[in-house]
C-alpha cells in the first residue's frame, strides 16, 4: 500500500506551508503525483486565486508530477470529494491549532477531512520544522497584493481584515449569550 | 514507500483496536530511515475504585485485592499488545519497543511523545473507548488539537 496519489490542500496560510514542505517530501520518497488543491468559498470568484495556486505548486514542484486543482465549496467537504474522486492515498494538511471560542466559530477543516477521508491523514501544526532531508529550494510565500478587505472594503492582507473579524466575533459572541441566556426567553417584558 | 528522512523517531499509539493495529501495521510497511526508531506506547487507565467508608476492612482489602487483579490482567493484555507491534516494527527494520505507561490516555501519549522527542505520531482513527465515536475516536481529536508534533492517523 504505497501511496501514489498525494493530496495537499492550501489555504495559503503559513500553516499550510509547513505541511506544503512535508507533503513534497513525502511525494519525492514515494515517487508519487502531488496533488495541490484549493477550495474557494461559495460565493467567491475563484479565478482570483488561480495565480495563487500556480505559485504554490510551482514553489513544490521541482522533480514531482503535481496537479492543481481549484473547486468552489466548502472546504472539507471538498477536499474529502476530491480525495475519492482521484483516488488519493494520503493526505497531508496544515492544522492551525485553534481550540475553545475561535475553534467553535471558525470550526476546523482539518477536523471534517480527518473524520471523512477514505485514507491516512497527515497533519502538519502551524511551525512544524520542515523536514531536514528533502527542503523546497525556494518556499517563499506567493507574493500576496493587498486585496480589498470583503467586509469593509479597505485594503488587506488577508481575505477579511482584522478590524472586521473582531468584530464579526464579537457579534457572533453576543448572539450565542443572547440565545443561550437563560430564563424567559421570548417573553413580552 | 520510504518514510521521509526527517522522520527517525516515532511514536504509534496503541490502544488494542483494529485501527490501532492498523496504525502500526502502517508504519510497518514505510522504509525505515537509517537509524529510524519506533516506540509503540499502550497506556493503561488504572482501575478506579469508589471510596468505601462504610465497608468493613476485610471486604474492602477483598475489593482491592480484585482491582489489583483487574488491572494486572489489563498490564498482561497491554503487554502482548505492545509487544506484538514492536516486533512487528523490528522485523520491518525499524529499532522498536514497547512501552507501557499509566494514566489518562491522552495525556500519557502526549507525554512520551515529549520522552521520545518523537517527529510525529501515529494513530489509529477509531480506538477502543467504552463510547463509540462516530468515525474518529476522542483521543485522535484531542492528539490532533494538541500534539505538538505531526500527527498521522491511519483508517
Amino acid at each position: 500500500m504505497r501511496p501514489t496519489e498525494i493530496l495537499f490542500p492550501t489555504d495559503f496560510s503559513p500553516a499550510s506551508e509547513a505541511a506544503g514542505r512535508i507533503a513534497r517530501a513525502m511525494a519525492l520518497e514515494a515517487g508519487a503525483r502531488l496533488h495541490v488543491l484549493h477550495v474557494v468559498p461559495p460565493v467567491t470568484d475563484p479565478s482570483t486565486f488561480s495565480e495563487r495556486l500556480a505559485h504554490a505548486a510551482q514553489a513544490l514542484a521541482e522533480g514531482l508530477r503535481v496537479e492543481t486543482a481549484l473547486r468552489t465549496g466548502l472546504a472539507g467537504r471538498t477536499i474529502v470529494d476530491y480525495a475519492r474522486e482521484k483516488g488519493i492515498g494520503l493526505v497531508v494538511l496544515g492544522t492551525h491549532g485553534r481550540t475553545g471560542w475561535s475553534h467553535a466559530i471558525l470550526g476546523s477543516v482539518a477536523e471534517t477531512v480527518v473524520r471523512l477521508a477514505p485514507c491516512p491523514i497527515l497533519t502538519v501544526p502551524a511551525g512544524s520544522l520542515e523536514p531536514a532531508g528533502a527542503a523546497t529550494p525556494a518556499a517563499t510565500a506567493a507574493p500576496t497584493p493587498p486585496r480589498p478587505c470583503l467586509v469593509c472594503g479597505k485594503p488587506s492582507d488577508e481575505l477579511i481584515c482584522e478590524p472586521c473579524r473582531a468584530h464579526i466575533r464579537a457579534e457572533a459572541m453576543d448572539q450565542k449569550r443572547e440565545a443561550e441566556r437563560p430564563g424567559r426567553r421570548g417573553m413580552p417584558v | 514507500m520510504a518514510a521521509p528522512r526527517s522522520y527517525r523517531r516515532i511514536v504509534v499509539g496503541l490502544d488494542g483496536s483494529a485501527h490501532s493495529r492498523r496504525a502500526a501495521a502502517f508504519v510497518a510497511r514505510l522504509r525505515p530511515p537509517r537509524g529510524g526508531r519506533v516506540t509503540c506506547v499502550r497506556v493503561v487507565e488504572p482501575v478506579r475504585l469508589p471510596s468505601m467508608p462504610l465497608v468493613p476492612g476485610p471486604m474492602r482489602a477483598q475489593i482491592a485485592a480484585q482491582a489489583a487483579a483487574m488491572e494486572r490482567g489489563r498490564r498482561a493484555v497491554a503487554r502482548r499488545q505492545v509487544d506484538w507491534a514492536a516486533a512487528l516494527l523490528a522485523k520491518a527494520g525499524w529499532r522498536a519497543r514497547g512501552v507501557l505507561r499509566t494514566g489518562l490516555p491522552l495525556r500519557e501519549l502526549l507525554a512520551a511523545v515529549r520522552a521520545e522527542r518523537a517527529d510525529v505520531l501515529v494513530v489509529g482513527a477509531r480506538g477502543a473507548g467504552a463510547v463509540t465515536h462516530f468515525l474518529l475516536g476522542s483521543v485522535a481529536e484531542a492528539a490532533l488539537k494538541r500534539s505538538p508534533v505531526e500527527v498521522l492517523v491511519v483508517k
